[in-house]
């Protein structure tokens, strides 16, 4: 499956991470399991009044050999993290399989199958590891979250507000889950569930950075510009690098006739970050709002230098200058 | 837990455009703004208007049967009331055989609606896409002109309820793939001339194949196709007998793939300038020269491309007064994924994008809209935005989860304030359709406007049209306004209207053309909100002639008689 021209190879907050287990996380859940097992063990035969001595015997060595399973399982599992963490993804599923053959309920090993196929561009296998990690494992949040922004990559967005929805049913504390599903109604245009969510978010953890700069950009859609402006200010105040939060923050500006104030935002984040396109594009845009033909031929100039093949900055480039010719 | 994350981090949602100028808006007069009590009601069955599109779709996904088709209100047969005329597709062979033709509905009076297509002599099969209506030559009756693929077809309307075929004699036959079209007077010489869009190169035999994803099959976006001029034919005054014009008056370019296109006078000089929507490639923006000429202005003005730099897929087409400041407005509904257009220019600026600050953006931006023409709905004296939307694919939803093929139409209601706000879900418009043609009229004559919507036939579940009665409960008051010209054309199309009311003026201009492929009423509906007299309104004919009036009463529609007001 192929993804849209536009997704592919655009960061993008939607799409920044992808949850994967790794060894700290797989000794807590092994320990789990083994506690689970044994006391499942335990129970029954810890109710006999007589146990033969030839039969404790044959339980240490089952329980020696689960022991061993899961060990060797583990070793798997972390040459398969390993594997992946080196780019070698393919290495990496073989590992991870046969952690899975020892454990067929290995949750995160099907997790992390998904999440190496995510790496290769195989998003049906991906989804499809992702799916087994949380049937076997209902409550690995990590599970939900991949499954929930691989639908979301692939657009298909009711799949990803579904998965979303998982994470926070398991838990409901965790303030990023909030940001996930207000971006997959965002990316919707449900703007107004959007915004609900990143509230919830933010009212979670007031710091949280990617809520505050989520509901600025929706705030912008919504029309909402002061409340927009006033989110995206927060954001730069907390991160002064943030070149994308720049870039909102001057349309928000530009979208209530600050033009000043948005050519001086776009100006800052084109310092920043020099060789972003799209700031010096938007930057050449404002200069022709305030019919500054000649600045914002320069703004234009500098984009192209960046994206020499950008159409779109060409044919404003052409409107920058017809009109600078019409003025002479 | 370990994760891996991108340093990056960029901006959310589609890249959207977004604008500047926020105008100095005129909130007093007329009113403000309030949520309109108004319900458009379905009436399609119980007035006996059974139209049914037929595109001839037998799974080979020729590109025009998603294309269509065009739907129009007009009087033709002269007794007041509206009657409805549909555009249809027929099968895809070469002959004259074919039970699939437009079909024309006499309006009986009664809330209720008669096929005379066969009585009229319009039962010719054509694979239809438009129409547009007008009395060109100037003989007191409503004549038409169909856009097809293959050869147009001009009618005209013999007086007595029956038209008659005069493309030959007419020379506007042409044999491209034509889609709107509209009758104005550009020399000002009181005869309409046709002004005819044309979308792509197409044959059945030149026909390619086209897939979503290199395996299911789809229908075809135009940029595989080579576009095709739009034309320009003049009308010689001469009984049926145009002219073609379209190189003479500079408006021959084959780069434009145009689907719609709306007549305005932007720089105000009285000759009458063109905007046409094209499909995925630049806007033009005819400039009258006044000499018989025309210069494609997009580019400079600001329209030939969104605020980014990038053509749209642009289909139908409009333009108005929305601020009641003597500033134009081009709207124009875009494919999906693309926020419909908005631009702006007030007097003597160029125009700029606003479809964001309007808030028309992200309503909009799922939605793939074809038909689309500015009327003010609640008669609150602000011109509303009606989109008829649906998608071209009927597979869409399978590739694109948000998007669908039947989508509901959108109504954009005017706050007064510079913005809109959708609420086509708070006064009726909850069925999705197929939406192609669409067109505005007051088919009942209660004084407000009617929606008629033609819906695409590919799937023929979706191919039924919609009749939309306008049931306002507000207590609004209007003034309708019919033009006779004299020295200008006799339907008076290119006049300019200005309405003093409450402290608003209002403009407006008798038009053909606009929206997709379809064709309003010209008669002028203009909202007055409170207001319990029109304190003066203003006419300016095409010839210059200018007839003034004060004190008008409302809730009527008046006849005006080019230059009548002089002689009184």
């Amino acid at each position: 499956m192929k993804l849209p021209a536009n997704v592919q190879g655009e960061s993008s907050l939607y799409f920044e991470k992808i949850y994967v287990a790794g060894p700290a996380f797989v000794t807590f859940n092994l320990l789990l399991v083994l506690f689970l097992s044994c006391s499942k063990e335990k129970n029954p035969s810890a109710n006999k009044e007589t146990q033969h001595k030839g039969i404790d015997v044959q339980l240490d060595k089952q329980k020696a050999k689960k022991t061993n399973t899961l060990a060797q399982a583990k070793e798997y599992y972390n040459r398969g993290v390993f594997n992946q963490k080196q780019g070698m993804q393919e290495k990496a599923i073989i590992e991870f399989r046969k952690a899975i053959q020892l454990l067929p309920d290995y949750a995160e090993a099907y997790n992390n199958i998904g999440t190496s196929y995510q790496f290769l561009g195989e998003y049906d296998k991906a989804i499809q590891s992702y799916r087994k990690s949380v049937e076997a494992q209902p409550d690995l949040i990590e599970g939900h979250h991949n499954l929930g922004t691989l639908y979301l990559l692939q657009g298909e967005i009711d799949q990803a507000i579904t998965a979303y929805k998982g994470v926070i049913h398991f838990k409901p504390e965790l303030a990023t889950a909030y940001v996930d599903l207000g971006r997959a109604y965002g990316m919707s245009g449900q703007l107004d569930q959007a915004i609900e969510q990143f509230k919830i978010a933010l009212n979670l953890d007031s710091n949280l950075l990617e809520a505050h700069y989520a509901i600025g950009v929706s705030y912008r859609h919504q029309g909402m510009f002061n409340m927009a402006t006033e989110s995206l200010e927060k954001v730069i105040a907390q991160k002064p690098n943030f070149a994308e939060a720049y870039l909102n923050l001057g349309y928000a500006y530009r979208d209530q006739d600050k033009l000043t104030e948005a050519i001086d935002t776009f100006y800052t984040g084109s310092q920043i970050a020099p060789n972003n396109y799209q700031i010096c594009h938007e930057l050449g845009i404002t200069y022709m709002k305030q019919h500054r033909y000649k600045k914002a031929i320069v703004a234009f100039q500098q984009a192209l230098k960046i994206q020499p093949k950008a159409v779109q900055t060409e044919n404003n480039l052409k409107v920058a200058q017809a009109r600078l010719a019409q003025k002479k | 837990m370990e994760t891996f994350q991108n340093s990056a981090v960029a901006c959310i949602f589609t890249k959207l455009t977004v604008l500047s100028f926020l105008l100095a808006l005129n909130t007093s007069g007329i009113g403000h703004a309030r949520l309109p009590g108004t319900n458009f009601i379905n009436v399609t069955d119980e007035a006996e208007v059974d139209f049914t599109h037929f595109s001839g779709a037998l799974g080979k996904r020729y590109m025009p049967e998603t294309m269509g088709s065009g739907c129009a209100f007009f009087d033709f047969d002269h007794d007041g009331y509206l009657d409805i005329l549909f555009a249809n597709g027929r099968e895809w062979r070469d002959d004259n055989q074919s039970n699939y033709t437009p079909k024309l509905y006499r309006n009986l009076g009664n809330g209720k609606f008669v096929d005379v297509t066969e009585k009229a002599g319009l039962a010719i099969p054509m694979y239809g896409m438009g129409v547009t209506i007008a009395d060109f030559d100037n003989d007191d009756d409503q004549d038409i002109y169909f856009t097809n693929v293959g050869s147009n077809l001009l009618f005209r309307n013999n007086g007595n309820t029956t038209f008659t075929d005069v493309t030959d004699t007419s020379n506007t036959g042409g044999h491209d793939w034509s889609t709107s079209a509209l009758f104005f007077d550009y020399d000002r010489d009181g005869q309409l001339d046709l002004f005819v869009c044309n979308y792509v190169k197409w044959t059945v035999e030149s026909d390619l194949s086209c897939t979503v994803d290199d395996q299911h099959p789809s229908y075809c976006t135009p940029a595989v196709y080579q576009g095709q001029s739009c034309r320009l034919y003049r009308n010689l005054g001469k009984g049926d007998i145009f002219q073609e014009t379209t190189e003479k008056a500079g408006v021959y370019n084959p780069n434009g793939k145009s689907l719609g296109v709306a007549m305005l006078d932007y720089d105000d000089d009285g000759w009458i300038d063109l905007a046409v929507a094209n499909d995925t490639e630049a806007n033009f923006l005819y400039h009258n020269n006044g000499d018989g000429t025309f210069t494609d202005q997009a580019l400079l003005m600001g329209v030939a491309y969104d605020e980014n730099g990038k053509p749209q897929g642009c289909m139908g087409i409009d333009v108005a007064d929305v601020n009641n400041d003597n500033s134009n407005v081009i709207a124009i509904g875009n494919f999906s994924n693309e926020m419909n257009s908005f631009f702006l220019a007030s007097a003597g600026d160029y125009f700029s994008d606003q479809t964001i600050q309007t808030r028309i953006g992200n309503p909009s931006l799922f939605t793939l809209t074809f038909g689309l023409f500015f009327l003010d709905f609640d008669l609150d004296g602000y011109q509303d935005l009606f989109c008829a939307n649906g998608h071209i694919e009927p597979n869409v939803s399978r590739y694109q989860r948000n998007i669908r093929y039947p989508q509901r139409p959108s109504l954009f209601w005017n706050q007064q304030n510079g913005k809109f706000d959708e609420i086509g879900l708070k006064v009726g418009l909850r069925k999705a359709g197929v939406g192609r043609g669409a067109a505005y009229g007051d088919y009942d004559r209660d004084g407000d406007l009617d929606l008629l919507v033609s819906n695409s036939g590919v799937i023929s579940r979706n191919g039924r049209a919609w009749l939309l009665r306008n049931e306002a409960n507000h207590e609004h008051s209007y003034l309708r306004i019919k033009t006779k010209g004299v020295d200008s054309n006799r339907d008076g199309i290119g006049t300019k209207v200005i309405v003093s009311a409450a402290g608003i003026q209002q403009r407006q201009m008798v038009r053909t053309g606009s929206s997709y492929c379809s064709q309003s009423e010209i008669i002028l509906t203009f909202g007055l909100g409170a207001a319990e007299v029109v304190d003066w309104l203003e006419v300016i004919w095409p010839s210059g002639t200018i007839d003034k009036y004060t004190n008008i009463a409302v809730n009527t529609l008046l006849t005006i008689n080019e230059g009548e007001s002089k002689q009184q």
